[in-house]
């Protein structure tokens, strides 16, 4: 065994001192010939950046992502449509499907009934934004908020999409997008995981969420998304045992570390390394943590802003509340995911509940921001996988519907970051089903995440199994109209 | 081929090339390379003549007179068929005939015998090549390719004054257009260089009709899908963006005027909206670059360190950020630390740290500093004092602190402050309107402000975990809020804000069997809901605990030997996805035995709890049958319990369900219990209780 070692270690070596060799005396010559600054000293060129250097100063430095697993409908919350309403139960023409396909759900359906929202909408702000009635906050900070009303994605059923969206691809086995920021930026905070997920589950029905979704993929293990608890203490085993102080489990890690080290000096194996730093950061979390979920610095009328709610764990409202002081803290990307969007039927019931849910909390957490000072550096964006179609799937009566998946069109809405505020951006055509103005892929729209943090999209890769990837593959443009 | 050259010449204005012959003019680039490089040889060889022996001179002299005669003709024909596709231009002319000229020249050489003739003849052809080759660049790089760099330090400042056209329309032009429509390559006849050679347009017209985004062939042009022929820039070329031609329709819809500026445009002109905004990224960009020195890369390496980040803005600025962390990690250093890199710091935050007086005054010595961050600090106003020295200050976040309206003082002498966020300080609405008049020119950030309607409370919640315990453990209750008064019950009696105070954990009286209710109190919010929590007798745990069947979905859940006996009671809001329930059907029934030693109190009573999940409407336990014996292969039937298969009312029945086996003689070590559901139903189980 120790044999194989250390063949394998003179084997690195050996491979180590001809490619720097080759490197040193050839690569030189040719860089200077490639790159005409090596050699003038100053800002290194754009290609060879080290990790964790924007690629252009930008405002942004954190993301909150506000998903709304199951899809919420665009026709119901920021797509009004009400020649919806004038065409109540009549036939989707075929002119506005043009034989696009449709989930199993409803593609053996015998007509297609349209069905207009049930929920009246209003124009507020002074950018005169669309907001039905059942997002009454999010409708009082709309010169904020900038609506992307033509979204569109590859995918037609929840998993794919919701696995396209975070991961730039459909499979499930890419990095998160979560893990690209860690990769790209580091971490603002080395107390703290740069890359944390908060689930919550709202009432109505409900899509699973996998862990595949905040994976590192192929990227390094310190990458991965980490969830944190619903429970009273976010992250469960940080705590010391009874009867060990701080002092000494500093010394055990000491102890430790330096075995680790005998270790490292034998195999060099960097994963050693790596699990150093992982107890390491654990040890200052013991300290981080607790002061990001001690409550008691909030003022009285921060509870009333996100509701009630927000002081149980597991609700959304609590955690777009902690989303906030993990951010505020320095944690670079905060997912949460909240379920239950998926109204394929009884529409007209389950989502105002849902709204309920997320609508005090997800206005809030943006008002909350901007009172700090923090909005324009910290990047929020609340929407769904895709939307919902325009007619009706199942029975449709006068009170109640139900809509099945349609990735050709949907909402989404951004603030801060960057991003101009106070605007709706892309149009659908009168129907809501086709996107007639600036369509925006689920590719542009992470080319244009990763542009406000200042990241050119096509310029972070990773190389793995013999190809450089990116999140948004070969694909994305950034939509540069809603840069501020 | 020299007569093929004069005949194409005489007759070039009556013929038109086939369009199969365009490539190999277009070749003309490519081919005329090699006569330059020969007459070049040429020239050198006649140097070096004295070098050679004659024999060989005169071998490779004619080899290579011969060889530059051919390629130079044939490059002059391709020449002429490019020339012949576009319009010609002085340039192209002057290019064009001496061109022709060095051909004839170098074909002349061939027959030349005489040395000094061949030699003058030689040097004028190069001489020639010289200024061909120039004229030639000039016509693909444009004539002023060579020179351009020395010329390109001219830059007009640009303000509110200068003619929109010259500050705004000219320079997307010049970029965009300018490249083929000049005076020396004037492609459709059009010259883009001045206003006036654009008024009077080109082959098809004049390029726009003032006050008409409609008939302006420049924006019909624009417009047209990039595959178009007619579109412009040609596909290939670099694009207008949106901005651009906003601007330009704007500005040709507003009448195409050269000499309008943006002060004489009426306020809220949309013409001057958009030039305004250009004129503002213009002038953003010149104010954002910093005069001050990079950092030395190993100062900044040396503060990077767990609880203080820096960070350079990006690799082409000097600007660095600072973020400390952690508020029980501080010590004063981690700030002072950073007098090296100070010059360089444009951006510090120091939210939430117990930042004092004298940490102030080290900042006050950052007189780059751009943006300061001092959230939730303890921090007065005269703490602040030494801000006064940061005059490059742009934002200063102070929410949560103690400041209060004298912060004015330090406001006025800061003379880039733009934004100041004061939500959550002492500073009144009074005085928040106060500031906002006297300094009309800052942006106040005020934030949430508590409106008066009162919200309700959240119930208390359960911190002890489980519902099932001993008479010995404590029951803990807690709220996230701070300040919330818990009142409680435990006679099942309503609690009211005159119930029993919740200080410290409390035991109950598990046999009185009756729930503990809870409410929240708080001053300013409406009291809670009533939460009641029933709790159950953890009874005897077996000493082995087997299934036959671990419950049909137990590879999602767990297995259901451990939820029988986890002493958690499951929600049954929650029975799908939970791990406090496991799952039988009639093939896999639940059959459990457990095994209690010798020593071990004797059971008097078995209760079997089970849930009803919220799509059941129909009770779905079949039967229950409770085996006891001394020893495991001899034991007796001794309760069987039937149930019919009938709709029920969770309304009224709830979803709980509980069956209380009462175990006779007490005697027994093994226990076996068989519940099985209806053929259609489901079973979910979340307990078994041995008491």
């Amino acid at each position: 065994m120790d044999k194989e070692f250390f063949e394998h270690r003179l084997n690195i070596n050996r491979r180590h001192f001809l490619g720097k060799m080759a490197m040193g005396v050839g690569g030189a010559a040719l860089g200077s010939l490639l790159i005409p600054n090596l050699f003038k000293g100053s800002g290194a060129s754009e290609d060879q950046l080290p990790l964790g250097i924007k690629h252009f100063a930008t405002k942004a430095k954190r993301i909150i992502m506000l998903t709304q697993n199951g899809a919420p409908s665009q026709l119901e919350s920021f797509d009004y449509k009400p020649k919806l309403n004038e065409m109540f139960g009549q036939d989707l023409p075929d002119s506005i499907r043009q034989g696009q396909r449709l989930t199993g759900m409803t593609a053996n359906q015998k007509s297609f009934p349209l069905v207009g929202s049930k929920f009246d909408f209003k124009q507020y702000g002074k950018s005169g934004t669309w907001v039905s009635d059942l997002f009454p906050n999010i409708a009082k900070i709309t010169d904020d908020i900038c609506v992307i009303k033509s979204m569109h994605t590859d995918a037609i059923n929840h998993d794919p999409a919701l696995t396209f969206l975070q991961t730039g691809a459909q499979q499930g086995n890419r990095p998160s997008m979560g893990s690209w920021f860690s990769y790209g930026l580091g971490s603002e905070n080395k107390n703290l995981p740069a890359f944390c997920v908060l689930l919550s589950k709202g009432s109505g029905n409900g899509q699973g969420v996998y862990s595949k979704l905040w994976s590192n993929g192929f990227l390094d293990s310190t990458h991965q998304g980490v969830q944190l608890s619903a429970s009273e203490d976010p992250i469960l085993y940080l705590n010391n045992p009874e009867g060990m102080d701080k002092a000494q489990r500093r010394k055990m890690l000491d102890h430790l570390a330096e075995l680790n080290n005998l270790g490292h000096a034998e195999f060099g194996d960097p994963e050693i390394h790596s699990k150093i730093r992982q107890y390491e950061m654990a040890f200052r979390m013991q300290t981080a943590v607790p002061e990001i979920t001690d409550l008691s610095k909030e003022p009285d009328h921060i509870t009333k802003m996100y509701g009630a709610d927000s002081m149980i764990p597991g609700t959304y409202a609590s955690n777009c509340l902690l989303a906030r002081k993990l951010s505020e803290a320095g944690v670079r990307f905060v997912q949460l995911y909240h379920q239950g969007w998926d109204q394929h039927g009884n529409l007209p019931n389950e989502m105002p509940k849902q709204a309920l849910d997320v609508d005090k909390a997800s206005a809030a957490l943006i008002t909350d921001l901007k009172q700090r000072g923090l909005l324009d550096e910290t990047l929020v964006i609340w929407g769904g996988e895709f939307g919902r179609t325009n007619y009706c799937q199942g029975k449709l009566t006068k009170d109640n519907y139900g809509r099945d998946h349609h990735p050709r069109s949907f909402s989404i809405f951004m603030a801060g970051g960057g991003v101009k505020g106070g605007i709706s951006y892309g149009e659908t055509d009168e129907f809501g089903y086709n996107i007639v103005k600036n369509p925006v892929h689920i590719h542009d729209l992470q080319a244009t995440i990763m542009h406000l943090m200042g990241l050119d999209h096509e310029k972070l890769t990773y190389k793995y199994l013999g190809r450089r990837f990116r999140l948004t593959d070969v694909h994305g443009h950034v939509v540069k109209d809603i840069l501020a | 081929m020299h007569s093929f050259l004069v005949v194409l010449l005489i007759f070039e204005s009556q013929i038109s090339i086939p369009f199969w012959l365009q490539p190999l003019g277009r070749m003309h680039p490519l081919i005329l390379h090699f006569p330059i490089a020969f007459i070049v040889l040429l020239v050198v060889l006649n140097f070096l003549k004295n070098q050679m022996d004659s024999n060989s001179f005169e071998k490779i002299n004619r080899f290579l007179v011969l060889f530059t005669a051919f390629t130079t003709v044939l490059a002059c024909i391709m020449g002429l068929f490019l020339s012949m596709e576009g319009d010609a231009t002085n340039l192209m002319t002057l290019h064009k005939w001496i061109g022709v000229a060095i051909s004839f020249f170098i074909y002349g050489l061939v027959f030349i015998k005489k040395e000094r003739v061949f030699k003058t003849v030689l040097y004028i052809g190069f001489i020639g090549v010289i200024f061909a080759g120039h004229y030639g660049a000039g016509l693909t790089h444009g004539t002023n390719f060579i020179t351009e760099p020395l010329k390109k330090v001219k830059v007009v400042e640009i303000t509110q004054e200068t003619p929109i056209f010259l500050g705004f329309v000219k320079p997307i032009l010049d970029a965009k257009c300018v490249g083929c429509h000049n005076p020396e390559k004037q492609k459709g006849e059009l010259d883009m260089t001045s206003f006036n050679t654009m008024v009077s347009g080109g082959k098809h017209g004049a390029l726009w009709t003032a006050g008409s985004t409609e008939e302006s062939a420049l924006l019909r042009r624009v417009h047209l899908p990039l595959e178009h022929k007619e579109h412009m820039p040609p596909e290939g070329k670099k694009q207008l963006t949106k901005e651009e031609i906003r601007l330009l329709s704007l500005w040709i819809k507003n009448g195409a005027n050269e000499n309008i500026s943006l002060v004489q445009l009426p306020e809220n002109d949309t013409l001057g909206l958009e030039v305004s905004k250009h004129l503002e990224r213009k002038t953003q960009k010149k104010t954002l670059a910093y005069n001050f020195d990079f950092a030395r890369k190993k100062d900044v390496d040396a503060l990077k360190n767990p609880y203080r980040t820096v960070i350079q803005k990006s690799p082409s600025s000097p600007a660095i950020e600072v973020v400390i962390h952690g508020k029980q990690t501080y010590a004063p250093e981690l700030l002072t630390d950073l007098s090296k890199i100070k010059k360089q710091i444009v951006s510090l935050n120091l939210s939430f740290l117990p930042i004092d007086k004298g940490s102030m005054e080290f900042i006050g010595t950052m007189t780059n500093l751009e943006e300061l961050i001092l959230n939730f600090t303890d921090l007065k106003t005269e703490d602040l004092e030494s801000l006064k020295t940061c005059s490059n200050l742009r934002t200063l976040s102070l929410s949560g602190t103690q400041v209060d309206s004298n912060i004015s003082d330090i406001i006025k002498v800061l003379p880039k402050l733009s934004r100041a966020f004061i939500w959550n300080t002492t500073i009144n609405e009074e005085e928040i309107k106060v500031l906002k008049t006297t300094f009309p020119e800052i942006y106040f950030e005020t934030g949430f402000q508590d409106s008066e309607n009162k919200l309700t409370l959240t119930p208390p919640r359960l911190l002890s975990k489980s519902t099932v315990i001993s008479k010995d453990d404590y029951i803990v209750l807690g709220h996230k809020m701070p300040e919330v008064e818990i009142r409680y019950t435990t006679d099942g009696t309503e609690p009211n804000d005159s119930s029993l105070l919740y200080k410290n954990p409390i035991k109950i009286d598990l046999k009185s069997k009756l729930p503990i209710k809870t409410i929240a109190l708080k001053k300013n919010w409406l009291p809670s809901p009533v939460k009641t929590y029933k709790f159950f007798d953890k009874g005897y745990l077996p000493e082995k605990f087997e299934l036959v069947y671990q419950g049909i979905q137990s590879e999602f859940i767990g297995e259901a030997g451990i939820i029988l006996t986890d002493n958690n009671i499951g929600n049954s809001n929650d029975i799908r996805s939970s791990a406090y329930w496991a799952t039988f059907n009639k093939q896999k029934p639940l059959n459990a035995t457990a095994y209690f030693e010798e020593s071990s109190p004797k059971i008097k009573e078995i209760v079997f709890s089970y849930g009803i999940n919220y799509w059941q409407k129909k009770e779905p336990l079949e039967s229950l049958e409770v085996w006891a014996g001394y020893h495991k292969d001899s034991l007796k039937l001794i309760k069987q319990v039937k149930r019919t298969y009938r709709k029920i009312n969770k309304e009224k029945e709830g979803s709980y369900r509980s069956v209380v086996v009462k175990i006779p003689k007490a005697e027994y070590r093994f226990y076996k219990i068989i519940a099985i559901p209806f053929k259609k139903e489901k079973l979910y189980v979340d307990q078994l209780f041995f008491y």
